[in-house]
């Protein structure tokens, strides 16, 4: 079974041991749990290549980590319960969520502990994500009209993670960085599990666009808003329009690549040069990753991160790991090499799949 | 505790219910039934279209004739001409046509149960029915003879045979009285005459026209 992943940027595929990268045009996938958006007639034109190209029929799907909703629960059993299943704990967690929350999303959980104390009481930790079934159901049935049938859905990070997971050498305690086009994920690990998260809505295409604006060039940034209505969709864009949209993007990606916007190494030019562009994304970036880290630390003191793992398709502009490690004084690595970086959730998917 | 983040977001949707290969493949062989039917018909059909053609130019040949006998049937019908000798004749012309003469002598055969039930019912009925000896026929060639022995000028006509009154009459026309006479002598020489009575209607020079009654012999009438 093959595996697909959309995000931002573009659409990914993985099928027998073949990699396909089809980009998408500007405003296909983004939005937020609230309110995800999709453009059902661009991603219609990509999917209709997959199908051609990649010769996909059932797909296991890794969906954008925007689209869902974090939450972290603990409950209290005054008596303990064996077998623990998540139906169980999604069933306990719900007076723990706001109605208005997990009204029309699909819950699933990760239990991330289970600990009986000294007073014979059981505490329950668990790890929830809720995506709305809208997404999920216009999702499915856009997959189904254009030939792929979908079996399995997963968000982004959590397939790194367990990419990374079967890679080996992770430490207990860890921060992954899912860097992407169009949010910066941040899990923080204490233990093994997850125990926070942040969404970071800063990422390679706010770089891309601030590039376009700063060379002149118009930005998509500037085009209409989409609206997540689909009874006001625009007209199906032709599939030139759609090559040519999905060309320009990926010429401004290069060009971004090329432009070093982190340093690489410890070379006073390059510094000189890091610090003397101004760039008030850049900025904004490096402030809510810094943010991130400093609210963890005194939400949980005694959990020291000295490592983060980097991913995600925006580690092809280089110098992140050398940057965040001095900027976080901490050891920041890439999970995999750089030509393959962006698919990791792609491998791993395909591990489940075949470890049933 | 499994380290590894293990969700799965799926929902299950008619829509991919119905692009799933199971699915399609389903409604293929479902929608190909009644398409390998009519193919089959189709093939079956062109198959042995010389036979069918064939068959049903004989089945209309056949139902011409069909008619044609019906027909023919309808329009005949068998007469027993002779019980005793089993003789029969056909007469056309009896349903669509005005009926004509004779138009065939056939042989019938009856079933050994027939003769048993006719010889049964003769003898219930011996004594009961008279049965003339002589019949029509044999009197009208008497009276045709006798006729032909006096001359050739002479006439018969309205001649009545009655077996009820043992009677039979007609008017006749001659050139003379003599003629007339001998015609009276030689009726009166016929086996079935009993009495010729001679009523002379008009007498003239060259004609002379006269009713002849006759009464049969009852004896030999009948049996």
């Amino acid at each position: 079974m093959a595996v697909i992943d959309i995000g931002g940027y573009s659409v990914k595929v993985l099928n027998k041991n073949r990699e396909f990268e089809f980009v998408l045009p500007e405003n296909t996938v983004g939005g937020t749990f609230t309110l995800p958006f999709i453009d059902s007639h661009k991603l219609a034109c990509a999917l209709a290549r997959v199908k051609k190209e990649a010769r996909v029929a059932e797909c296991a799907l890794i969906i954008p980590d925007q689209w869902a909703r974090q939450l972290f629960v603990s409950f209290v059993n005054d008596e303990p319960q064996e077998n623990i299943g998540r139906d169980y704990v999604i069933w306990r967690a719900r007076d723990q969520i706001r109605e208005e929350v997990c009204a029309g999303a699909k819950i699933d959980a990760h239990i991330t502990a289970v600990e009986t104390g000294e007073d014979k009481k059981q505490r329950v930790s668990a790890y929830l994500c809720l995506v709305k079934y809208d997404i999920l159901n216009r999702v499915t049935d856009l997959f189904a009209e254009n030939g792929v049938i979908i079996k399995n859905i997963e968000l982004s990070s959590h397939a790194v993670h367990n990419y990374l997971i079967s890679a080996g050498n992770l430490p207990d305690n860890f921060a992954l960085l899912n860097i992407g086009y169009e949010v910066c994920t941040i899990y923080f690990f204490v233990g093994g599990q997850p125990v926070y998260v942040r969404i970071i809505e800063t990422a390679g295409k706010h770089f891309e666009y601030e590039a376009r604006k700063a060379a002149g060039k118009p930005s998509a940034e500037c085009s209409p808003a989409p609206s997540s209505d689909e009874t006001a969709a625009p007209p199906a864009p032709d599939a030139d329009a759609f090559a040519r949209s999905a060309a320009e993007k990926q010429r401004y990606s290069r060009e971004l690549a090329a432009a070093k916007l982190f340093p690489d190494k410890a070379d006073l030019a390059s510094l000189e040069a890091f610090d003397s562009k101004i760039s008030a994304v850049r900025d904004n970036f490096l402030k809510e990753i810094h943010l991130t880290f400093e609210f963890f630390a005194s939400k949980f003191p005694h959990a020291r991160i000295n490592n983060a793992i980097l991913t995600g398709g925006m580690c092809r502009f280089g110098g992140l790991d050398f940057f965040l490690s001095g900027f976080l004084a901490l050891e920041a690595r890439y999970g995999a090499p750089l030509d393959r970086i962006q698919s990791l959730g792609l491998y791993s998917m395909k591990e489940r799949e075949r470890n049933g | 505790m499994d380290r590894k983040i293990c969700m799965n977001f799926y929902v299950e949707r008619e829509s991919a219910l119905r692009f799933s290969p199971a699915f399609r493949a389903a409604r293929a062989v479902i929608m190909a039934v009644p398409l390998i039917y009519f193919s089959y018909i189709a093939w079956a059909y062109y198959a042995a279209g010389a036979e069918y053609a064939e068959l049903n130019a004989r089945i209309e040949s056949e139902q011409e004739q069909l008619d044609k006998y019906q027909r023919e049937l309808k329009n005949s019908r068998v007469l027993f001409f002779d019980f005793d000798s089993s003789e029969t004749v056909v007469k056309k012309g009896f349903f669509f046509d005005f009926e004509g003469p004779f138009a065939d002598t056939v042989e019938a055969v009856f079933s050994p149960e027939m003769n048993s039930r006719t010889a049964k019912l003769k003898e219930s009925l011996a004594g009961a029915v008279r049965i003339v000896r002589s019949w029509e026929r044999s009197i009208l060639e008497g009276i045709s003879r006798c006729v032909a022995g006096v001359g050739a000028k002479v006439a018969v006509s309205s001649l009545r045979v009655d077996f009820n009154s043992l009677r039979a009459d007609f008017n006749v026309k001659c050139q003379s009285n003599e003629e007339l006479r001998r015609l009276a002598g030689a009726i009166r020489g016929q086996a079935w005459a009993a009495r010729v009575f001679v009523s002379t209607l008009k007498a003239g020079p060259d004609e002379v026209s006269a009713y002849v009654a006759i009464s049969l012999k009852e004896a030999d009438q009948f049996e």
